[in-house]
């Protein structure tokens, strides 16, 4: 630990917001050498209690923070990184650093080149401290334990025996405990939100396309996107800024870049904006223990966010089997060799083993079915987006669940299947339906369960909306607090 | 409930990712197609074009 005012104990440069960190050493209270040191001590010290850590970047870091130190480049949006350090989900190559994908098989692995999301925050002056610990191969083949990583089960902020929630297990623990200001993570179908959800942090999920994965473990072709997690909506925009972009390395790459509004026009989109949500979503099918907090959430949003109706995601569609299916044969591709081979059986987790070997039985008719229902899916919500802007709903139903839970052991009413038991399902298949269709997702804090862990909501837009969600969460972050709650130290 | 949920018995569990195949399966078969419906580019999921109006003539920026 150093010595400066940046040192570990420090609080209030541990949960600092980008502009703050920025503010702070413009002023020079502290060099981005220092910095960067402190977070990487922090993160040897305290990754381990989270099992959060994949590997630390000292070295690194403390290069990137040198040039940061020395960069005469001027100030403004485009330096709003420099000398800021940040942890990265170990399934984005980082060159020189092991990226094991969580999972034993790929252990050693160590890749030759950046993934391009982390050289465009290097060109932007961040500083990488740390890979981030995640679910083995982003839980691939369905994983039924949240033991299902190489660093162990990822371990809650707010209490140690509860999961972090995954795939992206690490980068919201390590943002949640304040190890780093904010983190790159990654979702194919819930591992940006869930996390974000479990550990009270702030966690975008781009619209397909709009964040190149070059360098990242494919898992889904057609569904994988690279996120930001942060304390804040306006962090994750500052990040999306550096990482969004067209990238030749990426075929799926929309060449589509972000920039957030500007303030006035911010603030008209707020009073404007025309929001979705389904009563029965918190009402019917939340978990006893956060359904009040999120009833509470709903209501605070309403309240800042123009105005709300009635709207609801396209109905009739069989949403898991689809992403099921159509991860389920991408999935079965891309690790033939590690499954044929027998690789396979060095995976921690007996379901998720089972699950990479019955991809291999998925016909090709059933995954173009699956895929030609994202068709129709898409035309179907570009529908309920000329009757709303954004769709509004909770991140997740529940608060996260025991470490030591089998992750199917849900108890009815958990919020984890609605319909099964028959009742409209409303919009809470968001998280499937949202990734088939490509569709972007800011998850954010809205409060406390009654069991003391944070539940928070979703807000999902059309296609490239992001700056229209960031804006509109920016001010509900401005006007409330759950977002600034830290857990005990 | 306990009762309900599979073992961790490998060869059980084998079963259970065999068993959420088959229902994957009826659930895609019983929501039909249209014979003209294309599945996405793989590469690059098509986003759907905007009916009119075009909210970003209401979001300055959106776009």
């Amino acid at each position: 630990m150093t010595a400066t005012p940046v040192a570990n104990g420090n609080s209030e440069i541990r949960f600092a917001t980008i502009p703050e960190l920025a503010g702070a050493l413009r002023r020079r209270e502290f060099s981005a050498r220092e910095l960067a040191a402190a977070t990487c001590d922090l993160l040897e010290a305290e990754g381990g209690r989270y099992n959060a850590v994949a590997a630390v970047t000292r070295k690194r870091a403390l290069r990137e923070a040198d040039r940061a130190d020395r960069s005469s480049a001027p100030e403004g949006p485009e330096g709003a990184l420099r000398g800021i350090p940040y942890g990265a989900k170990d399934l984005l190559a980082a060159r020189g650093a092991p990226t094991t994908w969580g999972a034993p098989p790929y252990r050693d692995q160590v890749l030759s080149d950046d993934a391009t999301a982390i050289r465009r925050l290097g060109r932007a002056g961040a500083v990488l401290a740390a890979k981030l610990a995640m679910v083995e191969l982003a839980g691939g083949g369905s994983y039924r334990y949240p033991s299902a990583s190489l660093q162990g089960p990822g371990r809650n902020p707010w209490d140690l025996d509860r999961w972090s929630g995954g795939s992206s297990s690490g980068s919201a623990a390590a943002v949640g405990a304040g190890l780093v200001p904010y983190s790159l993570g990654s979702e194919t179908s819930g591992s940006i939100g869930t996390p974000a959800a479990f550990c009270g942090v702030t966690g975008l999920r781009p619209t397909y396309g709009l964040v190149s994965r070059h360098g990242a473990m494919a898992l889904s072709w057609t569904l994988d996107k690279i996120g930001p997690m942060a304390h804040t909506a306006e962090d994750c925009g500052t990040v999306l800024a550096a990482v969004a972009g067209g990238d030749r390395a990426d075929p799926s790459a929309s060449g589509r870049r972000f920039r957030p509004l500007a303030p006035d026009a911010a603030a008209d989109a707020t009073r404007r904006v025309r929001i979705g949500h389904a009563e029965e979503d918190v009402a019917e099918h939340a978990a006893p223990e956060a359904r009040s907090a999120l009833a509470a959430g709903v209501e605070e949003f309403g309240r800042i966010a123009g105005t709300m109706r009635r709207a609801t995601i396209p109905e009739g569609y069989p949403f898991g089997a689809m992403v099921g299916t159509v991860f389920g044969a991408e999935g079965a591709s891309i690790f033939s060799e590690l499954v044929d081979g027998g690789g396979v059986d060095a995976l921690l987790d007996e379901r998720q083993k089972a699950g990479l070997r019955a991809g291999n039985e998925i016909l090709a008719r059933d995954y173009l079915h699956a895929m030609r229902l994202r068709t129709l899916l898409q035309r179907d919500f570009a529908k309920v987006f000329h009757e709303v802007d954004v769709l509004l709903t909770a991140g997740r139903t529940s608060t996260a669940p025991q470490i030591d839970q089998p992750l199917d052991a849900r108890p009815p009413g958990a919020g984890s299947t609605p319909a099964a038991d028959g009742k409209p399902v409303g919009n809470t298949p968001l998280i499937p339906a949202g990734n088939l269709a490509g569709l972007p997702a800011i998850f954010f804090p809205c409060g406390f369960g009654t069991d003391g862990l944070p539940v928070g909501l979703q807000l999902v837009g059309p296609p490239f909306s992001e700056p229209l969600l960031v804006a509109v969460v920016s001010a509900y972050q401005a006007v409330t607090d759950h977002h600034r709650k830290r857990p005990a130290a | 409930m306990s009762d309900e949920r599979p073992s961790d018995d490998p060869e059980r569990l084998r079963e259970v990712a065999k068993e959420a195949l088959t229902a994957n399966r009826a659930a895609l078969r019983a929501r039909p197609v249209p014979i003209d419906v294309e599945p996405p580019t793989i590469f690059g999921v098509e986003q759907p074009r905007r009916p009119t109006p075009d909210p970003a003539s209401r979001h300055p920026g959106t776009a």
